[in-house]
C-alpha cells in the first residue's frame, strides 16, 4: 500500500512485529517481561529500583504460615497474573485495633484480607480462573507533582526504548471516568512527553480524542514536569539492557521519596503512544537504529538530542553523526603497526589535528621527524618570515635541489607560545569514538602541554560535540 | 486435473463428481485462509479466532448444497448461516453475562454449559422454524451444525477477555469476512480456474501469502486510527 509522507512516520502493527518485536525480543526475554516476579528479581539484581517486594504467597499452605503482623502499615496486594488490574487492593494505614484501612476509608481485618488472598490463589482474578500467585508489595506514594492530575490511582510513566535509546514516552493519568485506572481504553488520559526536557506536550483521553484540560479539575495537561526525568531515562535503558529486550516499553510509578520505580516491562508496546505524542514512532525507531550506544549516558543524550522537541528541525543534519565530548580517547595506529591510546582534546579553534613529537616517534615516525629537523629551520619572529622560508623550500623541492621525505605530505606554519615554527604534516590512522579514518596531522612538540593530541576542525565533520559530556 | 480423474477411474472409483467436489473444497481451504490473512494484515479486520472465519464459509457452503436441496441458492444459504451465527452469538452472550460470569468455575465445565445452552437454543430454533413455516434449519446437516455451535467457544473467550462491545464488533467483522469468503468460494469461474489451472492457483496462493506475510505497511484500519497524524498539513 502507498505511504504518504506523514504515513511514513507512523508505526503499524505489521511493522512492529516483523521489524522490531521478532528480531529484537527473543522469546526468553519476553518471558521475563510477562512474569512480574521475575522482572522484579532481575531488575533488583542490577540495582534498578522497583516497588520493594514484601512477600509472595504461592498457595494456601504458605498463607497459613504467613504472619500478618510482619506487614507494614501500608502495602499493596496483587495477583501476579491478574487481568486488567482486577484484584489489586491498596491498604494505606492500620488502626489501633489492628485493622488495615483502604483509600475509601473502609477497614479490613486480617481475616478479611486472608479471604481476599484465598480468592486470588483460587484464580478469581486470573483469566479463566487458573490458580494464581499473590504478590505483596510496598505501596508507592505518588510524587506530589503528579497528584493533582491523578484521580485516586497513580500516574504511570511509560518510556519506549529501542537500541538502548529512549525513543518516545508518555504519562497516563487515571480519571474519574477510568475509575482510578491508568488505562486509556477505560478513559484515562495519555500525555506525550518531550524527550529533551521531560515535560508533557500534547494529550488525548480515551483511545484518540485530543484534550487540553483535565476533565476532573480543568488543569492544563501540557507543560507538566515529570520529576526525575533523567533518572527515568537511565533506568529505562538499563532495564532494556538487563532484560535483553531490544524493543520494550518500561512503565514507572514515581515515589515521593524513592523516585522512579519500574512496575512493569512490556515486550509488545502499544501504538496509542503515537496519538498521545501527536507524532509517529516509525521515524524515531529508524533514526535510533544502527547507532552504537556504548553507555547508558550516551543513550540518554541521544534520546534528548534526537527526539527532544525544540531541535526537531535539525535532526536531518544530526543523523549519522557521532556524539563526542571535549575530551575523547583516541587510538592511533603508527607506521610500525603499533597502537597507542591517548586522551585528546577537541579544539574547534584549530583547523588541523596535531600530535606530540615524542608520541609520533613511538609510533614509528622518528625517521621522518629527524629528516625534517635536519633542515634546522629557526624559530621565526614574524609570519612573513616563515612564509618566505616555506616558499623558498617549496621552490627548492620543485627544482629538485632538495628532496622531500616521501611520507611528508606538506608543511605547516605553527604559531605557539615559543614563536612561529615550521612543522611537517604526515598521514596517520586514527580511531575516534569508534569511527576509524586516515587523516593528516601536524607533528609538534607538545611535551610541555597537558594533552599529547588536539583534534581540529578538519577531522570533526562527522561528529557532534557536546560540551557537557566529560 | 484430468490425469487424476483418469487414475481414479482406472482404479475403479465411481461417483467422480462427488470426489471432484471434495477436491474443489480442499483447494478452497487455502484460498479462504489467504483471504483471512489479507483481511487481517492489509485491511486490519479482526476475527474472534483463526478457526471461525475459516470454518463459517464452508458451513454456509454446506448449508447451500446439502440442507435445503430443493432450492440450493446463495441467498438462502447466507440467510441460514447468519441466523445460525446469531443464535450461537446471542445464546453465548446471554448465558455468559446473565448466568456464568459471576460464577467461579473451571474453563472446560464453563464451556460445556455454554455448549449445552447453545445446542438447546438451536433445537428450539428448529422447532420454532417449522411452526412459522421456515424449514431451512431443520434440514441442515449435523456436522454443519456442530461447526457453527463450536463457535461459541470463540465468543466466550472474547467475552471473558474483553467486553461486550469489543466482542460484538469483532464478531461482526468475522461474519463479514466469512460471507465474503463464502461468496468467493461459490463463484463458478473460480471453480473452473481451479479445475483447469490448479498449478497456477497454487502459485498464486503461495505468492499472495509471501506478500501478505512480509507486508510491513500500515493496515487500512490504521490509516483510520492514526488519521490525525497522517491526514493533516505539515
Amino acid at each position: 500500500m502507498f505511504r504518504t509522507k506523514n504515513a511514513k512516520k507512523v508505526l503499524g502493527l505489521n511493522e512492529r512485529y516483523l521489524e522490531y518485536i521478532r528480531p529484537f525480543n527473543l522469546r526468553s526475554a519476553i518471558k521475563i517481561a510477562d512474569d512480574k516476579v521475575l522482572t522484579k528479581k532481575i531488575l533488583n539484581k542490577h540495582k534498578i529500583p522497583t516497588p520493594s517486594k514484601i512477600a509472595i504467597i504461592k498457595n494456601r499452605w504458605e498463607l497459613s504460615q504467613f504472619d500478618f503482623d510482619t506487614l507494614p502499615k501500608s502495602f499493596v496486594i496483587k495477583p501476579v497474573h491478574g487481568v486488567r488490574g482486577g484484584g489489586v487492593e491498596i491498604f494505606y494505614n492500620r488502626d489501633e485495633n489492628g485493622n488495615w484501612i483502604k483509600s475509601d476509608s473502609s477497614r479490613h481485618s486480617v481475616e478479611s484480607i486472608k479471604h481476599h488472598i484465598r480468592d486470588i490463589l483460587d484464580g478469581k482474578f486470573s483469566l479463566f480462573n487458573q490458580p494464581d500467585i499473590v504478590l505483596i508489595e510496598e505501596r508507592v506514594r505518588q510524587h506530589k507533582n503528579l497528584k493533582p492530575y491523578s484521580f485516586r490511582g497513580a500516574a504511570d510513566v511509560r518510556v519506549i526504548v529501542f537500541n538502548k535509546i529512549p525513543v518516545m514516552s508518555y504519562v497516563r493519568f487515571p480519571t474519574k471516568e477510568s475509575e482510578g485506572k491508568a488505562n486509556l481504553d477505560r478513559g484515562a488520559i495519555g500525555a506525550g512527553i518531550d524527550m529533551a526536557i521531560g515535560k508533557t506536550t500534547n494529550a488525548i483521553i480515551g483511545k484518540a480524542t485530543p484534550i487540553q484540560k483535565h476533565p476532573d479539575n480543568k488543569l492544563a495537561l501540557s507543560g507538566i514536569k515529570i520529576p526525575y526525568w533523567d533518572k527515568i531515562l537511565r533506568y529505562a535503558i538499563e532495564a532494556s539492557k538487563v532484560s535483553g529486550l531490544g524493543f520494550v516499553a518500561v512503565d514507572f510509578l514515581i515515589d515521593q521519596d524513592k523516585g522512579p520505580l519500574i512496575v512493569e516491562l512490556n515486550a509488545r508496546p502499544g501504538l496509542s503512544i503515537q496519538l498521545a505524542n501527536d507524532d509517529g514512532l516509525r521515524w524515531r525507531l529508524k533514526k535510533a537504529s544502527g547507532i552504537k550506544v556504548k553507555t547508558t549516558e550516551k543513550g540518554v543524550r541521544l534520546a534528548k538530542d534526537l527526539f527532544g522537541g525544540e531541535i526537531e528541525e535539525e535532526i536531518e543534519t544530526l543523523s549519522g553523526k557521532e556524539l563526542i565530548g571535549i575530551y575523547e580517547k583516541v587510538t592511533l595506529t603508527g607506521l610500525n603497526g603499533k597502537s597507542v591510546e591517548v586522551l585528546a582534546k577537541i579544539d574547534t579553534g584549530a583547523y588541523r589535528t596535531s600530535i606530540d613529537e615524542n608520541l609520533m616517534r613511538e609510533l614509528g615516525y622518528g625517521d621522518i621527524i629527524d629528516y625534517f629537523n635536519s633542515f634546522k629551520y629557526p624559530i621565526f619572529k614574524t609570519m612573513e618570515e616563515a612564509k618566505s622560508v616555506t616558499k623558498k623550500r617549496d621552490e627548492l623541492i620543485k627544482e629538485g635541489k632538495i628532496k622531500e621525505h616521501p611520507q611528508i605530505i606538506a608543511r605547516s606554519i605553527v604559531k605557539s607560545g615559543n614563536g612561529i615554527t615550521l612543522r611537517p604534516i604526515v598521514s596517520i590512522k586514527i580511531k575516534l569514538s569508534d569511527v576509524q579514518f586516515d587523516t593528516n596531522v601536524t607533528i609538534i612538540d607538545r611535551s610541555h602541554l597537558s594533552y599529547k593530541m588536539i583534534i581540529g576542525r578538519a577531522d570533526l565533520k562527522n561528529f557532534i560535540i557536546d560540551v557537557t559530556k566529560s | 486435473m484430468d490425469v487424476i480423474w483418469n487414475i481414479l477411474l482406472d482404479a475403479g472409483v465411481t461417483e467422480i463428481d462427488s470426489i471432484k467436489q471434495t477436491f474443489l473444497l480442499l483447494m478452497m481451504l487455502p484460498i479462504v485462509s489467504t483471504l483471512v490473512g489479507f483481511s487481517r494484515h492489509l485491511l486490519g479486520l479482526k476475527t474472534i479466532n483463526t478457526y471461525a472465519p475459516l470454518i463459517i464459509p464452508f458451513a454456509i457452503y454446506e448449508i447451500g448444497t446439502e440442507g435445503v436441496s430443493t432450492k440450493p441458492d446463495i441467498e438462502n444459504s447466507i440467510k441460514l448461516g447468519v441466523v445460525l451465527f446469531l443464535i450461537v452469538f446471542i445464546t453465548t452472550g446471554a448465558i455468559y453475562y446473565w448466568v456464568l460470569k459471576p460464577l467461579r468455575m473451571h474453563y472446560i465445565p464453563k464451556t460445556t454449559l455454554i455448549v449445552t445452552a447453545v445446542s438447546i437454543s438451536v433445537i428450539a430454533s428448529m422447532i420454532y422454524g417449522t411452526l412459522i413455516d421456515e424449514y431451512g434449519l431443520i434440514y441442515v446437516n449435523f456436522f454443519t451444525l456442530v461447526m457453527m455451535i463450536i463457535l461459541c467457544e470463540g465468543f466466550f473467550a472474547v467475552f471473558a477477555r474483553k467486553n461486550f462491545k469489543y466482542a460484538f464488533y469483532i464478531s461482526l467483522q468475522t461474519l463479514i469476512i466469512s460471507i465474503l469468503s463464502f461468496l468467493i468460494i461459490s463463484a463458478k469461474p473460480l471453480h473452473e480456474l481451479i479445475f483447469n489451472y490448479p498449478i497456477l492457483v497454487l502459485i498464486a496462493i503461495i505468492g499472495a501469502n509471501m506478500y501478505i506475510g512480509t507486508y510491513k505497511g500500515l493496515r487500512l484500519s490504521e490509516y483510520w486510527r492514526f488519521r490525525s497524524l497522517i491526514f493533516r498539513p505539515r
